[in-house]
């Protein structure tokens, strides 16, 4: 009989920490045959990553393998020697990482290191005719051109395209790819997935896909194993686990998608007004250069062109748009903190520049950013974090009322004694949100603020906002480059590309 | 504040740096009481004498005790450091402060008149303050301060202008917060952690600094027991008893030393990432 590809029985991984041993993985067991995609589902934390490193036994030095054993194509991982690792990692188990943009060197052209990569893993006397052949395996357009650019100067798909290039110049017998799709838009992630399972089936390679995201993954391995706290939750075909998940935290996982959401959105109030109406908002940074360091600063060109927006009291207006388009520019417009020209109508009045924004505007326009690990000041307990802005809303800000506040996005109160980085990044943004709520806001600028989140949190913390919704009627205006959950939570959505916006149809 | 003295515990550097200190601060509480003579009183049968049981660490020229001398000498050496540094830390920080968070061009002009000034050494800018001033230890703890100063005030300016970017910061805006609360509630306490650490490196540079004046004849002038004072007066009597200049020099290097040890600790200490 042939050997599997890959075969993992009872697996424990742990880490040696400050406090004592962390286990990592624990009495993990799966089996991959040549040919076959499996996807490994998890969120943070639920050692997946230590999972891909583990097989290659590339973890870090803190991590002590607790027992089982991993056989690649027969051969136990464990047993190897530095030569025959070497051999292993070349030839027979590639990893494709998370960030291509870090793991490709920034000063080399990128054909280059794939002629490198396959002159030390395929054959040695390789030329520029082979690299280019590769690329059009990896379905590169204009493989030529591609050849002579360094990495900064292609895009984000086309980078992971090269790793995978790299990655299956030696034919390897396993493929592991780690969170391959999480820097990507989902239209170009869902295609470099498809070309994965391509190629596998070409190379008669397995893969292993480690993920987070359910929804892309689910349609393109053929079977699923879902990851948490290191130990593995449910594991079978695809399709089953899509119609008879076993586990509650499958259930979990499949309620969290962007679709489940949108029963929970209230629905859009009669004839509401407009509480924002922006016209002709336009925003220009300076260009940096001996004008601008003389103080004379011509304007550059505009990230915000002429910006027409309404937003609806008490509902949710979505902005969608590619990275670098104006989104984020336009919300920290909205919330005063970059110049811009144009007018901001709200109460009856026009605001023309960032200085005439009052308090009155300021307690009633919020914003929440994507990263909550920059967003809340390290070094104040969430008390202060939550009862400054009470206080300077005119509110009562003692103990009970950031108690209330931290009841309204559901957390425990005894969280007020905390510094940030005591909290889970869910809590973190819970606690964002609370600080946006702290003075009543009538809207609440939301930019990207799920996206650094994992898929349960992001679906909580979705809910959270839909169900303030419908309690207070307040309006978000909800940023986002996320298609699905855009469509599943917003009244009314517009497409942001290269600073014009522009209505996208129900 | 207990989970910080356990962790200081924890880091070898920081531990030995915090004994030192402690063992330093309590000669400067208690040296003149500890000291077992007067330090001024001459005992002329017995000068330039090396380690007895009368005279621990012997004596100078005028059969003074040398252990006398140092322990008295503590007090004004270390205030020195301590001193200078913190009035370069109150000048520079408020200074960086504000220019980093204005910014533009006052920032600018500011930051190219702080570099021609950290152009020119240290000690030789010091040297050039206390030459006009006139000498004496106020002038130049005052003069190190002065030297000092532009070091802190890049640091402080540094850490604004990056924290100034932080989308905390951008929240607080964007409710209406006033410059005030955003400079002391939001930037300082991440700025402190640099500061707090270059300034206990600062105190060990300062001390020598001013044991430096003092040997010039700038700073503390005789009688004083001043630590500098002490090597500067050695000097003549280095072949007859080597004692008198090792002793004080000593003393001042493991002050340093103490200053440098606890600096790297806090480093670690006040970082909030490494806690458990």
């Amino acid at each position: 009989m042939r050997e599997p590809a890959l075969r993992i029985d009872g697996l424990g991984v742990a880490y040696r920490m400050a406090g004592g041993e962390v286990p990592a993985l624990r009495d993990v067991s799966l089996t991959l045959a040549a040919g076959e995609t499996l996807g490994v589902i998890g969120e943070s934390g639920s050692g997946k990553s230590t999972l891909a490193f583990a097989i290659a036994r590339h973890l870090p030095d803190n991590a002590r393998v607790a027992g089982g054993v991993i056989a690649v194509a027969g051969q136990p991982v464990g047993a190897l020697d530095a030569r025959a690792l070497r051999a292993l990692r070349i030839h027979d188990v590639r990893l494709v990482y998370q960030n291509a943009a870090s793991t490709l060197t920034p000063t080399m052209r990128v054909g280059d290191q794939v002629l490198e990569a396959l002159r030390l893993s395929a054959d040695a006397t390789a030329g520029r005719s082979e690299v280019l052949a590769l690329f059009r395996r990896v379905r590169l357009a204009d493989p030529a051109a591609i050849y002579g650019r360094f990495p900064h100067q292609i895009s984000g798909g086309e980078r992971q395209r090269i790793l995978i290039a790299m990655a299956i110049a030696a034919r390897p017998k396993l493929l592991i790819l780690d969170e391959p799709t999480s820097a990507l838009d989902p239209d170009t992630a869902g295609a470099i997935l498809d070309l994965v399972g391509e190629l596998t089936a070409e190379l008669g390679a397995a893969a292993l896909v480690i993920s987070h995201d359910l929804e892309t993954v689910a349609g393109r391995a053929g079977r699923l194993l879902i990851l948490r706290g290191g130990e593995v939750v449910e594991t079978g075909a695809t399709g089953r686990i899509l119609e008879r998940p076993a586990h509650a935290y499958t259930r979990l996982l499949l309620d969290s998608r962007p679709e489940r959401l949108a029963a929970h959105r209230p629905a859009l109030p009669a004839g509401a007004a407009t509480l924002l109406a922006v016209r002709g908002l336009t925003v220009r940074y300076r260009r940096p250069g001996w004008r601008t360091w003389l103080g004379l600063g011509g304007p550059g060109a505009p990230v915000l062109d002429g910006v027409d927006l309404d937003i609806a009291a008490g509902a949710t207006t979505a902005i969608v748009g590619p990275s670098g388009s104006g989104k984020s520019t336009l919300a920290r417009a909205l919330a005063g903190l970059v110049p811009f020209a144009g007018a901001i109508g709200f109460d009856g009045r026009d605001f023309r520049a960032p200085r005439a924004l009052d308090g009155t505007y300021r307690r009633a326009v919020q914003i929440v950013f994507q990263n909550p690990d920059t967003s809340l000041n390290p070094r104040l307990r969430v008390a202060e974090i939550l009862g400054r802005p009470l206080r300077l809303a005119g509110r009562a800000h003692d103990a009970a009322a950031v108690a209330a506040l931290l009841e309204a996005v559901r957390l425990p109160p005894d969280l007020a004694g905390r510094h940030p980085h005591q909290l889970s990044g869910g809590q973190r943004q819970r606690i964002a949100i609370a600080r946006a709520l702290a003075t009543r806001p009538r809207l609440i600028i939301c930019d990207e603020i799920t996206s650094a989140l994992d898929v349960s949190t992001q679906a909580a913390v979705m809910r959270l906002l839909m169900d303030l919704q419908a309690r207070d009627g307040t309006a978000f205006l909800f940023i986002s480059h996320d298609p699905d959950l855009v469509r599943a939570v917003a009244h009314r959505t517009f497409r942001m590309t290269g600073g014009r916006l522009a209505p996208v149809a129900p | 504040m207990a989970e910080g003295w356990s962790r200081l515990a924890r880091n070898p550097a920081g531990l030995t740096g915090a004994v030192i200190l402690s063992f330093l601060l309590l000669v400067i509480v208690a040296g003149p009481a500890l000291a077992p003579y007067d330090p001024t009183t001459f005992h002329l049968t017995r000068r330039l004498e090396g380690p007895s049981l009368d005279f621990l660490l012997g004596t100078d020229q005028f059969g003074r005790d040398l252990l006398s001398r140092i322990l008295t000498g503590a007090r004004p050496a270390v205030l020195f450091g301590v001193g200078a540094t913190a009035l370069a830390v109150l000048g520079g920080g408020v200074a960086g402060m504000a220019s980093g968070y204005v910014g533009g061009l006052i920032d600018e002009v500011a930051m190219r008149a702080l570099d021609v000034v950290l152009a020119v050494p240290g000690l030789l800018f010091a040297l050039l303050i206390v030459t006009v001033l006139g000498s004496g230890s106020a002038n130049a703890m005052l003069a190190v301060a002065v030297s000092f100063l532009p070091g802190f005030a890049r640091l402080a300016r540094a850490g604004t202008l990056s924290i100034r970017e932080r989308d905390f910061v951008a929240a607080a805006i964007a409710r209406g917060e006033a410059h005030g609360y955003i400079l002391r509630r939001e930037i300082l306490p991440n700025l402190m952690p640099p500061i707090v650490v270059e300034a206990s490196v600062r105190v060990a540079h300062a001390l020598m600094i001013g044991a430096t004046l003092s040997y010039l004849g700038l700073g503390a002038q005789a009688p004083d027991s001043d630590w500098g004072l002490l090597v500067a007066e050695a000097r003549d009597y280095l072949f007859r008893n080597g004692w008198l200049l090792a002793c004080p020099a000593l003393a001042i290097g493991i002050s340093a030393l103490g200053f440098n040890l606890l600096g790297d600790g806090l480093r670690d200490l006040l970082n909030p990432e490494l806690d458990a």
